[in-house]
């Protein structure tokens, strides 16, 4: 059971000792920003994931020898919609005897598929300990005129499923990015009655909503009935309103979460879904004729996730 | 955290989706088409449609529960003689998007998941129209409560394994909401832990049957229960296919083929997104023997001549019923009276004699060879009709309208009822959006009163409208699932090419606006060609004499109406030239996310008209 969200400092803060920690090459440059600042953090045991079609890029490959050299870990790939192996890395976290475990997971690069199998785990593992999961964003630097996204394909996302048997009502809550004709595209499939969105302001860069909303005009003016402002810098403020949103709908509508925004804001929508029965959160996949190469603000977004198996329900703290 | 409301208040014509109106809206903004009543028919059918073509609301439509409630008189004799009792299942992205995230399944657990989750699905659908019969037949409200409370019972006893007792749907439903979501979570811990916890019993299996068997169950007894005729036929309307993989066509195809019984399907998807026939018993299906194909984004059968008034007809039916269901402002208000007149489109007031303006423009545009044609046809009535002024009228007035534009001019010949008519291609959807924007416009333009009016749109900004829409309609090609960039390079290509030809050529009376494919289009090509189709970006020319058949790779396809304003063209079918010669004289495009329109073209010679 989720028991509570709550942002948190990585830069500022102790530190505790992690048990496990998830990294990933990509051929972004941002992916190994975190795991150089956390070079003295106390880690266990740590896992770099890798997409298995990336392989020949110049970045991922100069990343892929970053993780070799500076933590001697090997590259584990794996496809972008697969969370197998992720359940077997995560097997052995289970015989640590110390309560809370603690996770981290750098989701900066990752499919959102993987970093939903930790939460996966932590939500349905037998062990009797608490679980803490430290999610870090490494904020990125988006470029102007990005070539549009190519949708490869919709689905849900493993344990945001919900239960999408559409008589009544449904809810489309869109996550904005820079993605305007994707999101176009999956809005005219989805075909929802009521949609509501949300962009991320402040965001990583002052000009960043302003982008955001000129692209995403038309589904903003003419299909959305409320366009939420939320911070990038916190997970939990987002989680929370997120919820807020949609509780007024949750006996009465089928709900579909869309995050096409920042990974923060997809990583709330997850939390919502996993938090909330009946609540499902699609994850559109796509792909450019080239990688974008998102590098780095040297900012980061830090994210607690905590777990708790004495069954106390709690969503966050301000849900109370 | 800062709200933004959105500038009007929502009214029927911001939803332009069958799936976003309630039962008793779709019902009364509902325009029938020739091809509903096919429907309604103990047969298999495919209904094949672009998207926003209005499959959703046929076959919601034909669901009990809403033909029930259908003012029309064949719609209410098939009710009363209880001869079709429909259900309506959407496969929609979300409900695939729970099949297609588990890529760690073999074939054989996703086609048995796939059963299990249509067969909880039908069950679902068939309780919806269980509890549309009983209102509908059993007018004494005891014995409705009694039969509810039987049939529940005897649902309950089958589809829980006896496990649990019911008395009423409701308590049905939700139970089988719960087995879905229940399923999914078990399934997510048995991939954690790499099995079930100790003493756990497998979720629902009683929906672990053959597909359809639940569904059957109930349907025997409803038969026996409320008394059904014998050959009462069941349609299960199967909507948004085009989401399913092939293999669980493959499984469909498997009960089309060996056993519907009384029970008939109607599978609505897009041009060709039908092309898995194979079975898992052999022989694969038989068109026409197994299934019928019903093609809905034109109706060939009426003669081209007469389509256009069909489509204007369909277009302010349904304008008026939207109107009529939404807020005082609207009602009263007709398409004609919001829009106007077309000045491309209608040929009102035209004097074609010699140093009238019609004859300046021809002089100023036309090829030399067209020029002496139609001042020898000049003065001989029906026959210059036909050979000049019904063909070049609106071409020549589109031509120099965009010559003319310049600096603070603006553009307004993409404008009038008709216009708007034509440029939403006789689509439901498209033509819901545009009618929006034009009462948005003209709820902006009006003077603020007490009681706003909606004013006539000014034709400046309907062109700018529909150029806009048209744009937007383009640029989201981009990001169509798996084929985007190619669709929209190709469609680019196509535009740029009939651009040029009617704006930078001296005009012939025959101006291209189609494409021709043949044995030898590339394959690539084809597939875009057919992804164009199935979005509704290029229309097939389909013949009267088979009304339903999709070209298969020979054929001639029109650019969509909807793309004319952007790319200046005349909203016509036209002549067709070759896929390959477009391909053939186009430079390649260069990336571009957006942007003014460019020349691809070089200059070329005049082709005889």
């Amino acid at each position: 059971m989720i028991y509570e969200v709550i942002d948190f400092e990585a830069e500022k803060e102790a530190l505790p000792h992690y048990h496990i920690a998830l990294f990933s090459s990509s051929p972004e440059p941002r992916c190994t920003w975190i795991p150089n600042v956390l070079k003295e953090v106390d880690i266990d045991r740590v896992i770099v994931l890798g997409f298995e079609n990336q392989r020949a890029d110049p970045i991922r490959r100069q990343s892929d020898i970053y993780f070799s050299t500076q933590w001697g870990a090997e590259i584990q790939v794996v496809a972008y919609n697969d969370d197998t192996p992720l359940y077997e890395y995560l097997k052995g976290t289970g015989g640590y005897n110390s309560s809370p475990i603690h996770i981290l997971v750098d989701y900066s690069c990752m499919s959102r598929i993987w970093y939903a199998a930790v939460l996966n785990w932590a939500r349905h593992t037998p062990v009797p300990s608490n679980i803490v999961v430290d999610f870090l964003y490494a904020v990125g630097e988006h470029k102007n005129n990005i070539s549009p996204v190519v949708i490869r394909d919709i689905l849900s996302i493993p344990g945001c499923e919900g239960n999408p048997i559409p008589f009544s009502k449904s809810i489309g809550v869109f996550g904005l990015g820079f993605d305007n004709f994707a999101t176009l595209c999956v809005l005219d499939r989805l075909e929802p009655d009521v949609v509501y969105t949300y962009l991320a302001n402040p965001a990583a860069f002052d000009d960043y909503p302003e982008r955001a909303r000129k692209l995403n005009e038309v589904i903003r003016e003419e299909y959305s009935s409320v366009n939420l402002e939320l911070p990038l810098w916190s997970v939990e403020r987002t989680y929370v309103s997120l919820t807020e949103l949609i509780s007024p709908h949750r006996s009465e509508a089928d709900i579909v979460l869309v995050p096409m925004g920042p990974k923060p804001h997809v990583l709330a929508a997850i939390l919502l879904s996993m938090r909330f029965p009946g609540i499902t959160c699609l994850d559109v996949s796509g792909s450019r004729p080239t990688p974008e190469r998102v590098g780095t603000t040297k900012r980061m977004v830090g994210t607690r996730v905590l777990f708790r198996k004495d069954n106390t329900k709690r969503g966050t703290r301000h849900l109370e | 955290m800062s709200i933004s409301r959105a500038k009007y208040r929502r009214n029927l014509f911001e939803l332009d989706n069958a799936k976003n109106l309630s039962r008793d809206q779709l019902i009364k903004t509902f325009v029938p088409i020739p091809q509903f009543w096919r429907l309604l028919s103990s047969k298999n059918h495919v209904i094949l449609g672009a998207r926003g073509s209005g499959k959703t609301a046929l076959a919601k439509m034909l669901s009990h529960d809403h033909l029930s409630q259908f003012p029309d008189s064949c719609a209410q004799e098939a009710i009363k003689a209880k001869s079709y009792i429909g259900m309506y299942i959407p496969t929609s992205v979300e409900w695939v998007g729970a099949l297609k995230n588990k890529p760690w399944q073999t074939e054989k657990q996703a086609e048995e998941f796939f059963q299990w989750r249509l067969n909880v699905a039908s069950c679902l659908a068939y309780l919806v129209s269980l509890r549309s019969c009983l209102n509908t037949y059993i007018s004494d409200k005891r014995v409705r409560a009694e039969t509810e409370a039987s049939i529940s019972e005897a649902l309950g006893e089958s589809w829980s394994d006896g496990a649990k007792n019911f008395e009423t749907i409701s308590q049905l439903q939700i139970y089988l909401e719960d087995v879905e979501y229940d399923k999914q979570n078990q399934l997510t811990r048995k991939r954690v832990n790499g099995k079930l916890a100790k003493g756990e019993k497998v979720v629902g299996s009683a929906f672990e049957n053959p597909l359809f068997v639940p569904l059957r169950r109930g349907i025997t007894i409803a038969t026996r229960m409320l008394e059904l005729p014998d050959d009462c036929a069941w349609l299960l309307c199967l909507d948004e296919t085009e989401n399913l993989a092939a293999l669980h066509h493959r499984i469909l195809n498997s009960y089309l083929r060996s056993q519907t019984q009384n029970l008939f399907f109607k599978i609505t998807t897009m041009p060709y997104f039908h092309e898995e026939l194979r079975t898992n018993i052999g022989p694969p299906l038989n068109v026409d023997h197994d299934f019928e194909y019903v093609y809905i984004d034109q109706d060939a059968t009426i003669p081209l001549g007469k389509r256009e008034r069909v489509v204007y007809s369909f277009a302010s039916d349904l304008f008026l019923k939207r109107a009529s269901e939404s807020p005082l402002e609207y009602q009263d208000l007709t398409l004609d009276r919001l829009l106007g007149g077309s000045k491309l489109l209608e040929r009102k007031g035209a004097k074609w004699e010699a140093g009238s303006h019609e004859m300046t423009l021809l002089r100023k545009y036309a090829s030399k060879k067209t020029i002496d044609r139609a001042e020898a046809q000049l003065g001989k009535g029906d026959a210059f009709t036909a050979t000049v002024s019904r063909k070049l009228h609106g071409v020549l007035l589109l031509r120099d309208a965009v010559a003319n534009t310049t600096g603070n001019r603006k553009l307004e010949v993409y404008s009038g009822a008709k216009m708007c008519v034509r440029c939403g291609d006789g689509n439901p959807r498209r033509l819901i959006r545009i009618f929006n924007r034009m009462l948005q416009e003209s709820l902006a333009e009006a003077p603020e009163q007490e009681s706003k009016l909606a004013v006539p749109v000014p034709p400046a900004a309907q062109t700018m409208i529909l150029r806009n829409f048209s744009s937007t309609t383009l640029s989201s090609v981009q990001s169509e699932e798996g084929i985007g960039r190619e669709l929209h390079a190709l469609l680019k290509q196509l535009g740029e090419y009939m651009r040029h030809r009617l704006h930078e050529l001296p005009l012939t009376t025959d101006q291209v606006f189609s494409i021709e494919t043949d044995e030898n289009t590339p394959d690539d090509k084809w597939k875009l060609v057919k992804s164009a189709v199935a979005i509704g970006t290029l229309f097939p020319n389909v013949s009267a004499s088979n009304p339903d058949q999709m070209p298969d790779r020979v054929g001639t396809f029109r650019l969509a109406w909807v793309l004319a304003p952007y790319f200046l063209l005349f909203p016509r079918r036209g002549r067709h030239v070759k896929l390959g010669t477009v391909l053939e004289r186009a430079e390649p495009l260069k990336e571009e996310v957006s942007g003014p329109l460019r020349l691809f073209f070089p200059e070329e010679e005049e082709e005889n008209g």
